[in-house]
C-alpha cells in the first residue's frame, strides 16, 4: 500500500478516534449539566400521557433541580393513591411542575412538611402540574382525579401572571366564541406512544446522550429558509424567520373564558376549590423595580367570579410585596436566569406553601 | 444569512462541492460570485442594489483612473467615487442622526426636518470602505487598476467577509482570483479549524455573555456596583468573542475554498498601551483608518498639535463609523484622546515614575489601558449618554442593588482569563492544533459539541450586523 494511503488512514482513525473520545467527555459534561430527557407513557385512568414514573428528571437550563416522577404525573410522589389520608391536590402548568427546584423545595413536598409539624391530622398535598397547561385543562382532569385518587378534598389550582388565553390546543381543553356563547371542547392525547420512540430515549439516557433527544427536537422545529429575504425598517436586522407573531386575546376575552371555566368546575366537583395567585411581583421594567400586580384589573374580576361561585381566591400579591421589602429578593429566579424573572424559587415555593397550610389550618 | 444557521453550511457545502469539481477558474468565481449575491438578499434582496451601484461605480472609476495622467481628472474621479460611496452611507446610515442632531439648531429658524423610514443596509459600512480603499490605492498607484469586472464584483461582494468584514484589500485579495480554487485537505483542515473556534467564540462565549449582559445594561439603576463592574468586563469579553468570532468564521469559510485573508484580532485585551490595542483590535478597520485618514491627514509629521488633531479626528470618525450615535462619536473620541495622551507620555518619557521594572510597567500599562477601554465601552454599549453616565456612576460609587452574578458568566470570564494570560505567559504563541495530532479532533468536536447543544434558546445577531 502507499505512503499517502497509510497516511490517510492514519488521520481518519486520529480523527475517529477523536471524535469517540470527546463524545464521551460531552456525555459526561451533560451528565452534569444539561437537561435530561424522559419517555412518556399513556395513563389510560387519567388519561393523560405523562412522564414514566420511577425516572428521575435532571433540570439544569434554569435553575438546578431533580425530580421524581411519580405515579398519575404526580411529582416528588412514587404513588399518592397508596398515601393515607385526605388529600389536596395543586394543579398547575410548569410553576407546579417545578423542575427548576429540588423534590423537597416545590410546593407540595414543602406544604406537607409544613402541615405535619403544626397539624396531626393527615393531608398531602399532590402537585398535578404539566408546562404548558391551563385552566380549561384542569376543569377536565380535576373530576377523573377525584375517582382515581381517594379521599380527596380539595382542588387548588395555582394561577400567575404570565398565564396567556385560551388558545387552541393540539392537546388539551380548549374555548371558543360561537356567536355570543362560548363553547368547550378538549382535545384528549394520543393513546398510544411509540415504543421504538420510548427505547430510543431510554438508550440515550443511559449513555448519557440525553441532549440528542434536545437536538433532534430543535432540528424537528428548524424553521428553514431559502427564499430571499426583505427586511422590516429596524436597526439591527432580524431574519425573518426568527420574528413571532405575538397575539394576544382581548380583556373581554380573558374575563369571560375565565368566568365560563370557573362555572364548569364548580359545577363538575363538589370539592373545595382554591385558587391561588402567584402575581409577577416585583418586577424589574425600564430600571424600576415595581412591587403592583400588573393584572390587577382581571384578577379582580377574577375574583368576583370565584367569589360568586363559591371558590377562595388567595392573592399572594401582598405576601410577595413583603417578601421583596424586607428581604430586597423576589420569589422568582435563579441565579443562572434573569433577576425576578421566571419561575418560582425555592422561597417563593415556601410562601405558597406557608398560604395554604394556613388556609386549610383553618378548614379544620 | 448568518454563518451560525444550519441553512449556511448547506449553502456552504454545496458551493465548496461545486467548487472542488468545476476546475475552470471563470465558472468558479462566477459560482462564488452568485453565492455572494445570494447570500446578501437573503436578507434583502433590494439592498443588492447598493452592492452593484459601489461595484460598477469603482470599477469604472478604477478604469479610468488608469486611463488618464491629468491630476485634476484622477481628483475628480477620486472625488466621484468617494462621493459615492460615503454618500450611500450618509443616507442609509447617518440621514437621520444628522437631521435628529441638528434638529434643535434648524428647527427655530423655521427649518422643517422629517426623518425617513430608511433600512440600514448590512454591511454598508464594510463594503463601501473597502471599494474605496481600491480606488484610492489606484489613485496613489499603490495597486494596479482591476480590468476584470467578475473579479471586481467578486472582490466587493466575497460573502465571507461581506457583511462584517474583514475588510479585505484589494491588493490581497484580487491577485489571489487569478487561479483557479483547489479544495486542498490541508486548506479545509484549517478553515474549519478556524471556523469552528470562531463559531464557539460567537455562540458558546459571546452569547451566553449576552444573557448575563443585556439585562444589566437595560436596567443599571436596579443593580449594584460589583455587579455593573463584572457586567462591563463581560461585555468587553462579549464583543470581542462575537466580533473576533465572526471575523475567525469569515477567515475560515474562505481558507476552505482556498483565500487566505489576514487576522482581524490579536487578542487586543493584553495590550500594554493605547496604539498596542489598536493594532490588536479589529486589524483591518484600524488599519484603514491609519493609511487612508491618519495618514493623508498628516501623521504624526506636522508636529505634535497637528498630530492630536490627526489623533482625534481619525478616531471620531472611527466611532462615528460604528454607529449613527453621539456615544459611538464620544467612545472614539476617548479613544483619540487615549492615544493623544499616550503620545503626551511618549514624549515626555516618564522614565522615573516610581515604577524600575519592566514587569511592573507592563501591569500598570496593562492596567490603565483595560480600564481605559472599558469606561469606553460603557458609552459603546449603553446607548445613551444618560444610561453611560448612570452605569459609570453606580459602578464607581459600587452603588447597592441587585447582586447578580450569572454562573455561565462567571466560567467564561474565568476561562477567557485563564486563557490570555496562557496566551501571555507562551509569549504569544496558539495554540497548535495539527491535523495528525489526537489533540486537534478532540478540542474541535468538543467546542462542536458545546456550540450545538449549549446555545443560548433566543436568538442573537452579530453585534457588528449593526455597523
Amino acid at each position: 500500500m502507499s505512503k499517502s494511503f497509510h497516511f490517510y488512514l492514519k488521520l481518519l482513525f486520529i480523527w475517529i478516534t477523536g471524535f469517540a473520545i470527546a463524545l464521551i467527555l460531552f456525555c459526561l459534561l451533560c451528565l452534569f449539566c444539561h437537561n435530561s430527557m424522559e419517555p412518556n407513557v399513556y395513563v389510560p385512568e387519567v388519561e393523560r400521557l405523562i412522564p414514566e414514573p420511577g425516572l428521575e428528571h435532571r433540570h439544569r437550563h434554569e435553575g438546578w433541580g431533580k425530580t421524581q416522577y411519580g405515579e398519575l404525573g404526580v411529582y416528588g410522589i412514587e404513588d399518592i393513591r397508596q398515601v393515607p389520608g385526605d388529600k389536596v391536590l395543586l394543579w398547575g402548568d410548569s410553576y407546579v411542575e417545578a423542575l427548576e427546584v429540588n423534590d423537597p423545595e416545590k410546593t407540595t413536598m414543602q406544604f406537607n412538611e409544613l402541615w405535619k409539624e403544626k397539624n396531626k391530622t393527615a393531608l398531602t398535598c399532590a402537585g398535578v402540574g404539566a408546562s404548558g397547561t391551563h385552566l380549561a385543562d384542569y376543569v377536565h382532569y380535576a373530576p377523573i382525579y377525584e375517582k382515581v385518587i381517594p379521599d380527596v378534598k380539595a382542588h387548588v389550582v395555582f394561577l400567575h401572571s404570565d398565564m396567556v388565553g385560551f388558545k387552541d390546543k393540539k392537546v388539551g381543553g380548549c374555548l371558543k366564541y360561537d356567536g355570543d356563547q362560548i363553547s368547550y371542547w378538549f382535545n384528549p392525547p394520543r393513546k398510544h406512544v411509540s415504543s421504538r420512540k420510548s427505547k430510543l430515549i431510554e438508550f440515550l439516557r443511559f449513555f448519557g446522550m440525553d441532549f440528542l433527544w434536545w437536538i433532534y427536537n430543535d432540528l424537528r422545529n428548524y424553521n428553514w429558509r431559502f427564499t430571499l429575504g426583505r427586511s422590516g425598517v429596524t436597526d439591527i436586522p432580524v431574519l425573518p424567520q426568527f420574528k413571532k407573531p405575538h397575539r394576544m386575546k382581548n380583556a373581554d376575552w380573558h374575563r369571560n373564558g375565565y368566568d365560563f371555566l370557573i362555572k364548569k368546575f364548580r359545577a363538575d366537583t363538589d370539592k373545595e376549590i382554591v385558587f391561588i395567585y402567584a402575581p409577577h411581583v416585583p418586577y424589574i421594567h425600564e430600571g424600576k423595580i415595581y412591587d403592583q400586580d400588573r393584572s390587577a384589573e382581571l384578577i379582580k374580576e377574577i375574583t368576583e367570579s370565584c367569589k360568586q361561585h363559591g371558590i377562595t381566591f388567595i392573592n399572594m400579591e401582598k405576601t410577595f410585596r413583603d417578601y421583596y421589602l424586607k428581604t430586597g429578593k423576589s420569589p422568582r429566579g435563579f441565579p443562572n436566569s434573569r433577576p425576578f424573572m421566571g419561575h418560582l424559587n425555592p422561597e417563593g415555593h415556601r410562601l405558597i406553601a406557608e398560604k395554604l397550610v394556613e388556609h386549610f389550618k383553618d378548614k379544620k | 444569512m448568518l454563518f451560525s444557521q444550519l441553512e449556511y453550511f448547506v449553502l456552504f457545502v454545496i458551493i465548496v462541492i461545486l467548487i472542488g469539481v468545476i476546475r475552470k477558474n471563470v465558472i468558479q468565481k462566477t459560482i462564488l460570485l452568485v453565492a455572494s449575491y445570494y447570500f446578501y438578499a437573503y436578507w434583502d434582496w433590494r439592498f443588492l442594489s447598493l452592492i452593484l451601484i459601489s461595484t460598477a461605480v469603482d470599477y469604472f472609476t478604477g478604469l479610468l483612473l488608469g486611463k488618464t495622467e491629468n491630476t485634476r481628472k484622477r481628483k475628480i474621479l477620486l472625488f466621484i467615487s468617494v462621493l459615492v460611496n460615503l454618500g450611500l452611507l450618509g443616507v442609509f446610515k447617518y440621514y437621520n442622526f444628522f437631521i435628529s442632531s441638528f434638529a434643535d439648531v434648524l428647527t427655530p429658524f423655521g427649518f422643517k426636518t422629517g426623518s425617513l423610514e430608511i433600512i440600514l443596509p448590512i454591511g454598508i459600512s464594510f463594503y463601501t470602505f473597502q471599494t474605496m480603499s481600491y480606488t484610492i490605492d489606484v489613485y496613489r498607484k499603490k495597486l494596479d487598476v482591476c480590468h476584470n469586472l467578475l473579479d471586481f464584483a467578486l472582490f466587493v461582494a466575497f460573502f465571507p467577509q461581506l457583511v462584517a468584514g474583514p475588510i479585505v484589500r484589494a491588493a490581497h485579495f484580487i491577485p489571489q482570483l487569478k487561479r483557479p480554487r483547489h479544495i486542498h485537505l490541508l486548506n479545509i483542515y484549517c478553515g474549519v479549524r478556524i471556523f469552528i473556534m470562531g463559531l464557539f467564540k460567537k455562540v458558546v462565549l459571546a452569547d451566553n455573555l449576552a444573557s448575563f449582559v443585556d439585562p444589566v445594561f437595560e436596567n443599571p439603576s436596579v443593580f449594584s456596583g460589583p455587579t455593573l463592574w463584572f457586567a462591563i468586563i463581560a461585555y468587553a469579553l462579549q464583543i470581542y468573542a462575537d466580533f473576533s468570532g465572526y471575523s475567525e468564521m469569515a477567515i475560515g469559510s474562505a481558507r476552505i475554498l482556498g483565500f487566505v485573508f489576514p487576522r482581524n484580532f490579536n487578542m487586543p485585551y493584553i495590550a500594554k498601551n493605547f496604539s498596542e490595542f489598536w493594532q490588536r483590535w479589529h486589524i483591518s478597520l484600524s488599519s484603514w483608518l491609519r493609511d487612508y485618514l491618519y495618514i493623508p491627514l498628516g501623521g504624526n509629521r506636522k508636529g505634535p498639535s497637528r498630530t492630536f488633531i490627526n489623533l482625534m479626528l481619525t478616531m471620531l470618525l472611527g466611532g462615528l463609523w460604528h454607529g449613527a450615535a453621539w456615544t459611538f462619536i464620544f467612545w472614539g473620541g476617548l479613544h483619540g484622546a487615549a492615544l493623544s495622551i499616550q503620545r503626551v507620555v511618549d514624549m515626555v518619557k516618564f522614565k522615573n515614575v516610581g515604577i524600575s521594572s519592566k514587569f511592573m510597567k507592563g501591569i500598570v500599562g496593562w492596567a490603565v489601558t483595560f480600564l481605559t477601554v472599558l469606561i469606553a465601552w460603557v458609552f459603546f454599549r449603553a446607548q445613551t449618554f444618560e444610561k453611560s453616565i448612570l452605569y459609570l456612576k453606580r459602578m464607581f460609587l459600587m452603588s447597592s442593588g441587585i447582586s447578580w452574578f450569572y454562573p455561565m458568566a462567571v466560567i467564561i470570564v474565568i476561562g477567557m482569563f485563564i486563557a490570555h494570560v496562557f496566551f501571555v505567559l507562551n509569549h504569544e504563541k496558539r495554540l497548535k492544533l495539527p491535523i495528525n495530532n489526537i489533540i486537534s479532533p478532540i478540542i474541535l468536536f468538543f467546542m462542536l459539541f458545546l456550540v450545538i447543544v449549549f446555545h443560548p434558546t433566543s436568538f442573537n445577531p452579530f453585534i457588528y450586523f449593526q455597523f
